[in-house]
């Protein structure tokens, strides 16, 4: 990897003295990771679901403690388990009966945990006493019905690394040629998984250490062994062991259980959102991404806070007191009174809509800089936040001719994001069928034009809109009409995509939950939008945004429902 | 012994005027054509000209429809067929692989290998092809009976046979995310599958090898599998022929020696109905299965 401090990976690729170097410690999520609840965590790719998880697994709390000492486990360690393996994608198990479907599922499903727990626990040997080495290879041969090693046992977690792949090995060689008994097989939750644990826990290294099972992108299992991870979510004693899910897409999660059940939020696990709606620099994500950028800062010996090391434009700055003026004697205009809360008000949501608004034709195009510009271009997503900032540091490393930068200039901020804004509408215009399966080249060119006509709603509602000119997040009304079904597959496809974001909220309308749809914001560069936007939601209608992406019909003001979404201030 | 021609119809005029150039150069038997159920109605046309044909030669024919979108019912389909139709280890089967959809054309030599120990594969070349072939591809599968070893705790090899389609090798790299890729390119056409157009989420170590993506025979086949063979021991591996037919069939003589080696398909949505034109004589080579 370079020194560029904006460096982004997947979590598991990463090296592991990285990832600590680059994890924050979010005294929220580290406490629910360390307890014995069982937890969802839910995000978005890129929102750091991996990393939650792997930097609370037993490598990295060796890593964290150093070679030389005896790790620090403060009662609770974890074991990663990633899903998204070639294993998930195998489908033999289809070619069974019902029985044997679930029998062979939950066989590959405990084996792939056990070899985690193997691999996990491989390098804690040195722990162990030489009759709990022996005692343990014992208990893993009795569980796995395999030969006892006969020689002395340097490692029984390398033996049931060994010995789970020769399974694991046997299982899929059989159903490979049509041989499958389902008689032969025993591997499950409670007969390998459980007694593991339990066998782990009875050494004195390990003695009453609560094992978190970190098991990522849940959502690659197959349906039947999704069941079953829900259903060992109800098991109620955690005085042992407790399971943290890291799920893409929590919404279309199903919750069901092997047994027919489902399991409930607060009843059976805490769920934990990563992906934050609110992008200000008092919000959790804009305090997070604070810390984020602090620390990796830091670790290339740049000690400024993000804030100078992103500034402002002191352009924009002059401009947008400007701005601030005309919206003061509007409001005083408008008869409010200063100091009040109206008038304060009104001043806030207009003035930064004064600044986009009120350019001179010939003026330049608006400027994104600064740290909290940054944030909300991100729209809640650090990976959204490092990438440009990583471009950033090329670029003004570049113009300084090598030299680590002080500071990421202004003008260098404005270019990069204008260069990402241009990427982004390039991926949705071209690449959409490339990226995603199942999206025809038609699906990419209506999601362009329902993109394009987003945009342009967007515009005109900043240039028009009386009360809440700067909303960039909408809701969708009237989704009784016919056409709902295509434009919901198009708004699926495109968050798939990643260029947006759909999070649950409540309903303006006799309460309730509804869905709030936030495009990527890094779109609205190119459009002259304002990237911090405001609170509130646009109410679109169904049978409208279907006429934008078949027909390329625009989006009118008018069109929407009279009663507009109003969210609070802060 | 019977001498049966084996193909699969398709709105590629390769399926009609491929079957008519090997029934009118004499001495088959019979002809077996195994077509989608989902695209029934655009080879029905071509399907009733080929009973005309065989008519005309005297050529016994057998239709089977199947359903090719999901993999349960194509294998219980193409088993159902070769329990009908009477081919035994004594038959002379040729099997036109030049319209057949890779994911059929892997289950079928699974199927025939219970029944027959080799066969001859012919292939013809379009004169020109056009510049797609399909759209809205799904997940990828893993293929019944060849979907290799995987284990939970090792990381992912792709290795493809790539074709001027990058968008498939991109939905591949975004579905297993692998830490390590080899692009094996044509050796005729060396801009085919270039890996600069190729972005992919994670920034897997990319390696392109050129090899000919048409020669089935075993010292080729052998260069495929000293490629793969090494990386077994580190990384679940996974291949996909984007190229060529005889990729896949390279594929699958590779997948015989090296059975911990998974072979994956990425179904299509949409098919270009006019994927090329004109035809090349044909190419025949032995198949062991």
């Amino acid at each position: 990897m370079s020194g560029n401090p904006f460096e982004y990976d997947a979590a598991p690729n990463l090296d592991p003295q990285r990832l600590l170097d680059w994890y924050i410690e979010d005294g929220n999520y580290s406490r629910f990771m360390r307890s014995t609840k069982n937890v969802i965590v839910n995000g978005e790719r890129g929102s750091g679901k991996s990393m939650t998880l792997i930097y609370h697994s037993l490598k990295y709390i060796w890593q964290r403690t150093g070679s030389d000492a005896q790790p620090q486990f403060d009662g609770h360690l974890g074991v990663y388990i990633p899903c998204n393996t070639p294993l998930s994608s195998k489908e033999e198990y289809r070619l069974l009966d019902a029985i044997e479907q679930v029998r062979v599922s939950e066989a590959n499903l405990a084996l792939s945990i056990v070899s985690n727990i193997a691999r996990e626990f491989s390098t804690s040997t040195s722990l162990l006493s030489e009759d709990e080495k022996v005692d343990l290879a014992a208990e893993f041969a009795f569980l796995l019905e395999s030969n006892p090693p006969t020689a002395s046992v340097s490692c029984p977690f390398l033996y049931l690394t060994r010995e789970t792949h020769k399974k694991i090995r046997e299982i899929q060689k059989n159903l490979n040629v049509g041989r499958w008994d389902g008689r032969s097989s025993s591997e499950s939750f409670s007969t390998l998984i459980l007694p593991i644990i339990q066998a782990i826990r009875r050494t004195a290294p390990f003695a009453n250490v609560h094992i978190s099972l970190l098991i990522d992108d849940v959502q690659d299992l197959n349906p039947y062994q999704q069941r079953l991870v829900n259903s060992w979510l109800g098991f109620r004693d955690h005085s042992a062991f407790s399971i943290k899910l890291a799920v893409v897409g929590l919404r279309n999660y199903n919750f069901e259980t092997a047994y027919g059940g489902a399991i409930l939020e607060g009843h059976d696990y805490v769920a934990v959102h990563l992906q934050r709606p609110i992008q200000n620099n008092q919000s959790e994500f804009g305090q997070f991404a604070r810390e984020v950028v602090r620390k990796r800062l830091l670790n290339v010996g740049i000690s400024t806070t993000p804030e100078e090391f992103f500034p402002v434009s002191s352009h924009f700055v002059s401009r947008l007191e400007t701005a601030k003026t005309k919206a003061e004697a509007e409001a005083l205009a408008r008869d409010m009174v200063p100091g009040t809360k109206p008038f304060n008000d009104f001043v806030y949501k207009q003035k930064r809509a004064y600044y986009f608004r009120d350019r001179h034709a010939k003026a330049n195009k608006p400027q994104y800089t600064g740290f909290d510009t940054l944030n909300h271009l991100s729209t809640g997503i650090i990976r959204n936040l490092l990438q440009p900032c990583y471009f950033m540091y090329e670029q003004q490393m570049a113009r300084g001719k090598g030299a680590k930068p002080a500071r990421i200039e202004p003008e260098t901020q404005n270019d990069v994001v204008r260069v990402e804004s241009d990427k982004l509408w390039e991926f949705i215009s071209q690449n959409l069928e490339r990226r995603l399966t199942n999206c025809s080249s038609e699906d990419g060119q209506r999601i362009h034009r329902l993109f394009i006509r987003l945009a342009e709603y967007f515009r005109e509602r900043l240039m028009r809109h009386a009360s809440e000119p700067r909303v960039v997040t909408f809701i969708v009304s009237e989704r009784d009409h016919p056409k709902w079904p295509d434009v919901e597959r198009l708004l699926e496809l495109a968050e798939r995509a990643q260029v947006l974001y759909v999070r649950p909220g409540t309903a303006k309308k006799g309460g309730g939950r509804e869905d709030y749809y936030s495009p990527n914001r890094m779109l609205w560069p190119r459009y002259g939008l304002d990237a911090v936007g405001q609170h509130g939601r646009a109410s679109l209608r169904a049978r409208d945004l279907w006429d934008a992406a078949f027909n390329n019909v625009a989006l009118e003001l008018a069109g929407e429902d009279s009663d507009l979404s109003q969210g609070s201030l802060f | 012994m019977a001498k049966i021609l084996v193909l699969v119809a398709s709105w590629d005029s390769r399926f009609l005027a491929g079957a008519r150039t090997t029934i009118e150069a004499g001495g088959l038997t019979a002809v077996h054509c195994i077509s989608s159920l989902r695209y029934s109605s655009h080879t029905q046309g071509d399907r009733d000209q080929l009973d005309q044909i065989c008519e005309g030669h005297g050529v016994e024919i057998l239709h089977a429809k199947i359903d090719f979108d999901d993999q349960v019912e194509t294998l219980s389909g193409i088993s159902g067929w070769l329990e009908l139709s009477g081919i035994s280890a004594q038959d002379d089967v040729i099997f036109d692989i030049s319209t057949c959809p890779r994911n059929v054309l892997w289950l079928m030599l699974s199927c025939l290998k219970a029944k027959i120990s080799d066969c001859s594969i012919r292939y013809f070349p379009a004169m020109s092809y056009d510049s797609w072939f399909t759209n809205d591809e799904g997940d990828p599968r893993l293929i019944f009976n060849n979907s290799g070893v995987m284990y939970p705790d090792l990381p992912t090899c792709l290795v493809m046979m790539c074709g001027p389609e990058i968008g498939r090798a991109e939905k591949m790299f975004y579905r297993f995310e692998p830490r390590r890729a080899i692009i094996i390119r044509d050796i005729h056409a060396p801009d085919y599958g270039v890996v600069a157009n190729i972005s992919q989420p994670m920034g897997a170590a990319i390696q392109e090898v050129i090899i000919d993506n048409k020669d089935i025979s075993d010292s080729n086949v052998q260069r495929v599998v000293d490629l793969i063979a090494p990386l077994s021991a580190e990384f679940n591996v996974v291949c996909s022929s984007f190229g060529p037919k005889l990729g896949a069939v390279i594929l699958y003589k590779a997948a015989q020696k090296l059975d911990e080696m998974a072979l994956s398909y990425l179904p299509s949505g949409i098919h270009n109905m006019v994927p090329s034109s004109g035809m090349q004589p044909p190419q025949d080579q032995r198949l062991t299965l």
